[in-house]
Parts: structure tokens; C-alpha cells; sequence
């Protein structure tokens, strides 16, 4: 008998790495990149039981995976470049080039 | 993204080039985190052996040089860009400025900001140049 299913909403082992992932397994957006590994349960079921089928558990867990908000890294500098960009923007406006 | 003046063509090229570094670090991340390589399928049994888990295992490799370079040269751009802005607004109130003195002021504070020696490096950019500056709060 399956007793666990989904990826999103199982048990996450904590590796005692840096980062939290808890339920969600795409969102490495407090890891502190340092090297890590993290496992979550997709299933659990008794031993005697028939294997449940890994590639339907599989199929419904990466079919539709939740998109993390990219790292806060790239949202940084993604902010400054559009700071940047409103700077040069509006000195192009606000200064008489000619 | 094209500069109306063409003065501001060069802050504009380093613009242009921050934006290639972020989407070459997007990149990397999208590889890094979605890539089918870093999952791994594990089956277990439990001590006892009376239950069997399965799991997904998910590694995330260490940033390499290469993003953390990737990281830099984004940021030197964007601080270029605004040099080459501030060198623009220099030349603009005087075509002889020395542009070795010339760089986008950012300070602390307002009172950092505010201070003689901040307000003397501004001076450069003539009136029009520092009304605009004072305007960003930069």
C-alpha cells in the first residue's frame, strides 16, 4: 500500500546543510551555494508490498513543478540593472544633451 | 534600449553588457537547479525492513568562478554605466573636464551626501548635472 505520495507535500530529510527547502524542492533560494543534498520522499510504502509505480509517482511530481523565484542573487542585480536603467532614462530627460 | 543622445552611447554599452552577464548567470542557475543531471532516484528500506522509501536525492553543485566572475563583471558594468553617465554630464557642461575626477557619487547617507567634500565632487558637473544629481538621493 502507498502510504506517501507528492513530491511537494512529503517528509524532507534535512541534510544539515545550509538552506531550508522544507516541502518544496525547487526553491534553493536560501542555500548559501555552498555544495548541498537534499532528499525528499516521494514514497514510502511496506516492504512486502508491490513497488508502487516510481515512473507515474515521477511524472505526476515533475509534470508540473512549482518554478522558484530565481535566486536572490540574480534579483539583485536584476533590480540594479533596472535602477541603472531608469538612471540613464531619465538623465536623458531631465538634462539638455543639445 | 537605445540612448537618444548620443552621449550617453557608452553608458549604454555597459548596460547592454551587465544585461548579457545577468542572463548568462540565469543560465547557470537554470542548469544548476533544474538540470535532470543534479536528481537522482533512491530506494531505501527502512532498518527494520519493514517499509521501503523512495526518493528523489537533489544536488546543487557549489557555484562555480565562473558565476561568481559572472557576478562581478554584472555589477562593474552597472557601475561603469553610471560613470560614463556622470563622465557624459561632465563633458557636457565642459568639453575640456578632466574625466579622471569624474565618477556617479553615491553616498552612505544624505549627511555623507550632503557633506563639502561630496558637494565639491559635484561641481564638476556644472548646475543642470548636480540639480539632477541631487534629485536621484544617490
Amino acid at each position: 500500500m502507498l502510504l506517501t505520495t507528492g513530491i511537494f507535500a512529503t517528509t524532507v530529510i534535512d541534510t544539515g546543510q545550509p538552506g531550508e527547502f522544507h516541502t518544496v524542492l525547487f526553491e534553493p533560494s536560501k542555500a548559501d551555494w555552498q555544495p548541498v543534498t537534499h532528499e525528499v520522499v516521494i514514497a514510502r510504502w511496506k516492504s512486502d508490498d508491490p513497488e508502487p509505480d516510481v515512473s507515474l509517482i515521477l511524472s505526476v511530481a515533475f509534470d508540473e513543478p512549482e518554478v522558484p523565484d530565481m535566486q536572490p542573487v540574480l534579483a539583485v542585480l536584476s533590480n540594479i540593472r533596472g535602477l541603472v536603467e531608469w538612471v540613464l532614462w531619465t538623465a536623458e530627460r531631465e538634462i539638455p544633451w543639445v | 534600449m537605445q540612448p537618444r543622445s548620443t552621449a550617453l552611447s557608452s553608458a549604454y554599452v555597459k548596460l547592454q553588457r551587465a544585461e548579457k552577464h545577468i542572463a548568462d548567470f540565469a543560465a547557470w542557475l537554470s542548469s544548476a537547479v533544474f538540470d535532470d543531471s543534479n536528481y537522482e532516484i533512491v530506494k531505501e528500506r527502512s532498518a527494520d525492513g519493514g517499509q521501503a522509501v523512495l526518493k528523489v536525492r537533489h544536488r546543487i553543485a557549489a557555484i562555480p568562478n565562473d558565476a561568481t566572475a559572472t557576478i562581478g563583471d554584472t555589477l562593474h558594468n552597472l557601475r561603469s554605466a553610471l560613470d560614463h553617465l556622470a563622465c557624459a554630464i561632465a563633458l557636457r557642461h565642459n568639453p575640456a573636464a578632466n574625466l579622471g575626477a569624474v565618477y556617479f557619487t553615491i553616498a552612505a547617507n544624505r549627511n555623507a551626501f550632503e557633506s563639502a567634500e561630496t558637494q565639491g565632487k559635484l561641481t564638476i558637473l556644472g548646475p543642470a548635472g548636480t540639480r539632477f544629481m541631487k534629485g536621484l538621493k544617490p
